[in-house]
């Protein structure tokens, strides 16, 4: 696929993404909603696992943090100001990653995925645990942030089509936030550190900064989501920072493929969609969600983003690997 | 607190940390040894109460469940790494992680299927349905303390197998992978996958002499040994290990 | 059935009457339930029960509720708090249902009460214990069949001051519910004059209590109160019998303790009192002919779950038929069900202002397999509801 076609194919998703208000039906507004702030949460991780090459396996930490931060932050009984409170809660996030980093990052390899995962669950259980944020139980947000700006209010969030189209220009935002880094000095280092990071050392680079760096920014991002996330369904919970949420995310990454960031949007989509689809199915669903995660890494490494190189591979002389 | 409760909450502890012990002792193999990460291995042991709870149910005793059940494990487990964890040796830790969450989440599924999601008990054997008493109110029961007997004749008979036999070396020369040499159960699937744990042949002898070549270049014995027993894995680094270069600047 | 006749007749007007009101001819028809509750995970026992109870009274009605068809819309919440909004929501706004009926863990009813108090759709709460839910969340749109946390515990506690006993020792998994028994205990316990020691908590769902036995034993109170359900509960059970402790300090605790779970203890729950809104061996009329039905429909023996699903299903008839049957009219309903004396076989009940069921709550005693009534230890408790501005 050349980049024209690639440009063209991906306006063409976010102009359809973009109708799906029209249909008027709250509930597809709400899921599409819901699943372009996990898009945005794989995209997060998929900084680390795809381009730095941390598998982190903790990331539902920075999401859970934020949106508790923001349901902690709103008054009882009237709106926080968005923006006071988002900066607010992902900064808190990025601080969380960061501090977090300094220890992490100083482990590599399957330290790195269990040292990640024990600091998520250290955060899990003071959300659970402590009646900070209302203990195992959660708590609510009962009003969403309100925009305005000096009296002046550009949009209302608890109106579900601004919701949604907020939601959505995050994303896109992101999404170019990402892909501009990417190009940087900074984003080729982490690409090199990636491929080989004793490499870069010996070309003068302290690779820990970029880790740290990069984590950070994961993290913040991944805030941005647990934000969003909040700010949507209005409730927070211990369980949104729960292994088996890092779980999901990474799964995301992975069905969508590796190292693209168009692929975790994929990947966040395929992945909502076929728990939709298999509840309704039977009530045994998770035994069909286990059997395609196992099928998918067995049998598509590349995950989604591979899918049209196979295709194409195989068309032009069956040389698959 | 006094004294008598200091003491047996001191034996409380060794207790939970012998099984505990036994709990980890098999995930280190897997992870040690075979080099898999195995998000799965709570499932193992889920399984294995469960096989008692089914086994002890249909022939009524928990000793006649346990001889049935260990050959059953054995061939449940030698399937799994036939059908699955056979793919994942040359893959990365990341795909391991995901491919046994998804093998949680389709036990846990089977087993409702199969079993219900009803609580179930198991049975003390008469022999061992017994206590001892401690204070005048505690008593300890004696199932606790054959568990414990139990995690020290396994503990010791690993350490035995581990340390004191050619299977041990093998499985030791298999954990060493530092200095990006290729790791010896590699060399060992390639060539000589069912000689390999069997203990014989040449794939094994390769694997001695490059154990023997690793040794000569520097490692200490004991740091490979103990590594193994220790259950740290051994990977790459456990913390980043200096690079010369690190220090210097452009 | 009357207008198919009607159509049969004369097919073009009854085109005209179809086309004319297609939604509330539609709607006329039916009344939906949405049944949002876990059929997989560690609750799922709990949730079939539920349903089981839920159905058998529809079916007693005839089918119906309000005079109308049921017709169900069916979610597994997955005792998931993290998916509850969403699976709330699609009830509400895709399946469009009349009613929500969930569900057994607290956080996801949390989750689903917000749902129900922004969308204006009726809930009724079929277990999930949580005091808050009708404390200071309590809504005009929130009901509840089950019980709060706070109601077989204080109970204990009463009876507990009651009996004489002085010094009791807690243990309880360290989670909203768990936290919420003992502090009900504490205060009717403190209140009649006795003294909580020692409060030991663990996380959940951890199971090797090994330690808190020692501890009991060296402290030797008159007396333990524990919060522990299921699994954990039998192996609590199992453990205090095995350390030789049931002899010497006798235990007590809310019935979740020693409800569906006596099997697995093997015989080391006999004995063990509780409290609890249901028991077995109860003698009224309406008891025996739940259990009967219940027994023949599904060939498993309800329990208290089950009571709480039956309740539910009554709650909502009781609405409806105050509103005529039509679930739209819903102050009607809500109003039909804040005043309707419910016929339950836990013995009748009401509903207090914040819509916690207004019951006995029963003193039991464990005797081979079953629960079996002692007596009436607290007559028409009623939950404090601290909070609630209804």
């Amino acid at each position: 696929m050349n980049a024209q076609a690639s440009l063209i194919l991906k306006l063409v998703a976010l102009a359809l993404v973009a109708c799906v208000p029209l249909s008027g039906e709250s509930f597809y507004i709400e899921i599409v909603g819901k699943i372009l702030v996990m898009a945005i949460f794989a995209m997060s991780l998929d900084l680390l696992v795809g381009f730095t090459g941390l598998v982190s396996f903790g990331h539902a930490a920075y999401f859970g943090i934020a949106a508790y931060a923001v349901a902690l932050l709103s008054p009882e009984y009237e709106a926080a100001n968005l923006w006071l409170v988002l900066p607010a809660s992902v900064s808190l996030s990025a601080l969380a990653a960061f501090v977090i980093g300094l220890f992490v990052l100083r482990t590599k390899g399957i330290y790195f995925i269990m040292v990640t995962l024990a600091f998520a669950q250290m955060a899990y259980f003071i959300f659970h645990d402590t009646p900070l944020g209302g203990g195992s139980d959660g708590k609510y947000l009962n009003n969403k942030p309100s925009a305005s700006i000096f009296g002046w209010e550009p949009f209302d969030l608890s109106n579900e089509v601004h919701m949604f189209y907020f939601i959505l220009v995050m994303m896109v935002l992101v999404y170019l936030f990402l892909a501009r880094i990417l190009q940087s000095p900074f984003g080729r280092a982490l690409v090199g550190i990636k491929s080989n990071e004793h490499r870069m050392q010996s070309l003068g680079y302290f690779t820990f900064r970029y880790k740290l760096g990069a984590f950070t920014l994961a993290g913040a991002l991944g805030g941005l989501a647990g934000f969003l996330y909040a700010v949507l369904f209005g409730f927070v919970t211990p369980e949104l920072l729960s292994w088996h949420e890092s779980g999901n995310v990474l799964l995301m990454v992975i069905l969508g493929g590796m190292g693209n960031l168009a692929g975790a949007i994929a990947g966040a989509f395929a992945f909502e969609a076929m728990r939709e689809v298999f509840a309704d199915i039977t009530k045994y669903w998770q035994l069909l969600m286990g059997g395609v995660i196992v099928a998918v890494v067995l049998f598509l490494p590349g995950g989604l983003a591979g899918v049209p190189g196979r295709i194409k591979r195989a068309l032009q002389g069956g040389e698959v690997k | 607190m006094d004294f008598a409760s200091f003491l047996i909450q001191t034996l409380n502890s060794l207790q939970y940390g012998l099984l505990l012990f036994l709990v980890a002792s098999g995930l280190t193999l897997v992870f040690g040894i075979m080099g898999i990460i195995n998000l799965a291995h709570g499932s193992f042991y889920m399984i294995g109460a469960y096989l008692a709870f089914v086994l002890t149910s249909a022939t009524g005793s928990l000793v006649a469940a346990i001889a049935l059940g260990i050959p059953l494990a054995l061939a449940f487990g030698a399937f799994l790494e036939w059908a699955l964890f056979a793919h994942l040796y040359k893959r990365d830790h990341l795909e391991q992680v995901l491919l046994t969450y998804g093998l949680i989440l389709i036990f846990e599924q089977l087993r409702s299927l199969l079993v219900g999601d009803d609580v179930h008990g198991v049975a003390i054997p008469d022999f061992l349905d017994a206590s001892i008493q401690l204070t005048e109110v505690m008593s300890y029961p004696v199932y606790r303390l054959a568990i414990s007997v139990v995690c020290i004749v396994l503990a010791v008979a690993l350490y035995y197998v581990i340390q004191r036999t050619r299977l041990g070396m093998m499985i030791r020369a298999g954990n060493d992978d530092e200095h990006g040499q290729p790791r010896a159960d590699h060399l060992l699937r390639d060539r000589g996958h069912r000689r390999h744990r069997l203990g014989v042949g040449r794939a094994r002898r390769r694997a001695d002499r490059r154990l023997r070549r690793h040794l000569r270049q520097g490692a200490h014995p004991r740091t490979v040994r103990h590594r193994r027993v220790c259950g740290d894995g051994g990977g790459p680094a456990v913390a980043p290990r200096r690079h010369p270069q690190e220090r210097l600047r452009p | 059935m009357e207008k198919k006749i009607f159509a049969a007749r004369n097919f073009v007007l009854a085109t005209a009457l179809v086309v004319a009101g297609l939604s509330s001819a539609h709607a006329e028809d039916k009344v939906k339930v949405g049944l949002m509750l876990p059929y997989t995970g560690t609750y799922a026992a709990l949730g079939n029960a539920i349903t089981n109870g839920f159905k058998q009274f529809v079916e007693e009605n005839g089918g119906k509720l309000g005079g109308r068809e049921v017709e169900y819309a069916v979610v597994d919440d997955e005792s998931n708090p993290a998916k509850a909004t969403e699976n709330a929501k699609k009830l509400v706004s895709r399946e469009k249902v009349d009613v929500l009926v969930g569900t057994v863990h607290s956080g996801v009813a949390l989750a689903m009460a917000k749902v129900a108090r922004d969308t204006k759709t009726l809930m009724i709460i079929p277990n999930a214990g949580a005091n808050d839910l009708t404390g200071p969340l309590c809504s005009p749109y929130v009901f509840r069949s089950s019980f709060s946390a706070w109601q077989p515990s204080y109970a204990m506690g009463e009876a507990l001051a009651k009996k004489g006993v002085k010094n009791v020792a807690t243990v309880t998994w360290k989670y909203s519910f768990g936290e919420e028994s003992v502090a009900g205990f504490k205060e009717a316990f403190e209140k009649g004059g006795g003294k909580v020691v020692k409060d030991m908590t663990l996380p959940f769902p951890n199971v090797e209590f090994q330690p808190f036995l020692t501890e009991i034993a060296s402290l030797k109170p008159d007396a333990v109160f524990v919060f522990f359900a299921g699994a954990g509960a039998a192996k609590f059970v199992s453990d205090y019998a095995a350390a030789g402790l049931k002899s010497s300090i006798p235990l007590y605790g809310p019935g979740f303790l020693t409800d569906g779970n006596l099997g697995a203890m093997g015989g080391a729950g006999e004995g063990l009192m509780t409290t609890l809104h249901y028991a077995d061996g109860l003698t009224t009329e309406k008891d025996k002919a739940f259990r009967t039905k219940y027994a023949q429909l599904y060939k498993i023996q309800p329990d208290v779950y089950a009571v709480q699903g039956y309740d539910a299903a009554q709650m909502y008839e009781a609405g409806l038929k105050a509103a005529g049957g039509d679930p739209a009219k819903q102050e009607a309903v809500i109003k039909g069900m804040e005043s309707a004396k419910i016929d339950s076989p836990r013995g009748a009940f009401t509903l207090s202002k914040a819509h916690n069921p207004v019951q006995d709550i029963y003193m039991r005693e464990v005797k081979s397999d079953q629960n079996v009534v002692i007596e009436v230890v607290s007559k028409g408790l009623e939950d404090p509801a601290r909070g609630c501005k209804l």
